[in-house]
């Protein structure tokens, strides 16, 4: 057992929690988080997602955990999502070989990554958001402790992504719906 | 978000973004400039001209994807993917030539021991390389998930095979399965890493520049195709090709800064798309296995003399006439007897051994 599958493993076992406890359960919705959690990695359903999205990211695993903590909806609301669509979207591109360049090499030697995080965290300082400096440090501590070995690995995945193209999409629909009830 | 504005909060969290930069900063590998070790022996005393062939002990109904290596006692490893009749239950069995024959062939991967150390779902095994580097065996192998989705798993061994660490994922793509597959053998670099040819989700090439201990610390695009080959010419010098996209013809580049950035050559022979196999030669030439534009009905050799720009047929090593043949995935090794290995995958049934010398090959070249 190595460090990064075990915590594949687990991160998907919390995930699935935290997908649970957004199911209306009222008072329930605890020990339901807590027994999807227990039933993803003891029925298989962890190792799958595990297989079929390789570990997530620490950002999703943090946004799991603030949801099991009852920190959410607002966590990772509009803003942030569309932020991040903005870096996923292109990064993502580039990995399929849509553009000529690959971002994703970048996150093995990534220093140039981390200079253009230091701007980014004193700018999440600056604006007083300080929970998503804490995700962005415990992201890249998560490289530093050798969880990954790509930077980029510890920042984004595709579950990641796909869940702020929900959140997008659903902002705009809603948006939609009203401009036209007025 | 929940306001954390507290003047602990706000000194906290800017104290651990520091700490994890400055972490980041100090884990940041910084590997030395790449230089192959080619392990073209010049100095070896021609062979007179020879061939002999034969099969691979069975290890299941169906036999293909070889790869080999040397250990450095001098027997000659392969291993394979066997898989029941139906291609299913597959495994990844090694064997070891030494002076007694073939040994009986023997799994080192299969889909439990894979998932098992993975934490993942696995389905099947798939695509083994070997590569012996000192006295580290180093193994390299697909898992392939449900829906199809694939990962490069990674082992080794220090007792030649009889036992391997357990399978670490190497994160090549972010794609997560969607991503980067198994090529061919690797070029040993001078550090003790490896440079990995590998396939990228987008069809094109990937340079997967490994460290001693399979750890991935670089990746560069190549702009050859799919499933390419390499062969070091000497530090700094090595050739890479790949199959073709559409022209049919077998695409080729070159680097001459230790595969940090390459060159397109002229195209090469027009070949089937199949895997090919690619090995550096004394005096600067090299030997490429594949089949050709006829289909994988035939398993042909072909050399070059300046270094891939030009390349000439030599030798066709099996050839049948039904069109529903197949001798395909060949492995390419030179020993250090200066003997050639080549292995491949007959008709999907047995993994086929031919040794011969470059007399033999050069003899009958057209």
């Amino acid at each position: 057992m190595t460090l990064t599958a075990a915590y594949g493993l687990l991160a998907h076992g919390l995930i699935c929690g935290a997908i649970a406890a957004l199911l209306p359960l009222g008072d329930l919705r605890a020990r339901a988080a807590l027994a999807a959690t227990a039933l993803a990695m003891l029925v298989g359903i962890a190792p799958l997602l595990h297989g079929l999205f390789g570990p997530p990211s620490l950002t999703l695993l943090q946004l799991a955990v603030l949801l099991l903590a009852n920190r959410t909806p607002t966590t990772f609301g509009y803003r942030p999502a569309l932020g991040l669509l903005i870096v996923t979207l292109p990064f993502y591109a580039m990995a399929l070989g849509l553009l000529p360049l690959d971002a994703y090499a970048l996150g093995f030697q990534p220093w140039p990554l981390l200079a253009a995080l230091l701007p980014i965290g004193l700018a999440l300082w600056w604006r007083r958001q300080y929970t998503w400096l804490t995700v962005l440090a415990i992201d890249i501590l998560g490289y530093a402790a050798g969880i990954f070995d790509n930077l980029w690995d510890a920042l984004v995945d595709p579950l990641l992504a796909g869940l702020a193209a929900l959140i997008v999409l659903r902002w705009q629909v809603l948006r939609f719906i009203a401009s036209r009830r007025r | 978000m929940p306001a954390l504005n507290t003047t602990a909060t706000r000194f906290a969290s800017a104290a651990l973004f520091a700490i994890a930069l400055g972490a980041a900063y100090v884990r940041t590998p910084a590997p030395p400039a790449p230089g192959f070790v080619t392990g073209v022996n010049a100095a070896i005393a021609p062979l007179a001209a020879m061939k002999s062939a034969g099969n691979l002990p069975p290890a299941g109904a169906q036999a293909s994807a070889p790869s080999l290596t040397q250990l450095p006692d001098g027997r000659i490893a392969v291993a394979w993917l066997g898989s029941d009749a139906a291609g299913e239950n597959s495994a990844v069995w090694l064997s070891l030539l030494s002076a007694s024959g073939w040994s009986e062939p023997q799994p080192i991967a299969n889909r439990e021991n894979t998932g098992g150390a993975t934490f993942m779902h696995v389905n099947a095994v798939a695509r083994p390389i070997i590569q012996a580097n000192g006295e580290t065996l180093h193994f390299w192998h697909e898992a392939v998930l449900p829906g199809g989705g694939r990962f490069i798993a990674y082992a080794r061994s220090t007792d030649d095979g009889s036992t391997w660490s357990k399978p670490v994922r190497l994160a090549a793509s972010p794609l997560g399965p969607v991503g980067t597959r198994l090529s061919a053998a690797p070029l040993p670099l001078a550090d003790g890493g490896f440079a990995l040819p590998a396939s990228g989700s987008g069809g094109h090439g990937e340079w997967l520049r490994l460290t001693a201990e399979g750890r991935l610390v670089d990746l560069q695009r190549l702009q050859a195709g799919k499933q390419p080959v390499a062969a070091a010419r000497d530090s700094q010098h090595a050739v890479i090709a790949s199959q073709p996209s559409t022209s049919g013809f077998l695409l080729t580049g070159r680097t001459a800064d230790g595969g940090r950035s390459w060159t397109e050559m002229p195209d090469g022979p027009q070949i089937a798309a199949a895997p090919l196999a690619l090995l550096s030669l004394p005096e600067g030439r090299l030997l490429l296995a594949g089949n050709p534009a006829a289909g994988r009905n035939v398993l042909r050799l072909w050399l070059s003399a300046d270094g891939g720009s030009s390349w000439q047929a030599c030798r066709d090593i099996d050839n049948a006439p039904d069109g529903g043949a197949s001798f395909a995935d060949p492995g390419l090794l030179r020993g250090s007897d200066g003997r050639l290995h080549l292995v491949y995958s007959w008709r999907q049934q047995h993994i086929r051994h031919v040794t011969f010398s470059e007399a033999w090959l050069t003899e009958d070249c057209r």
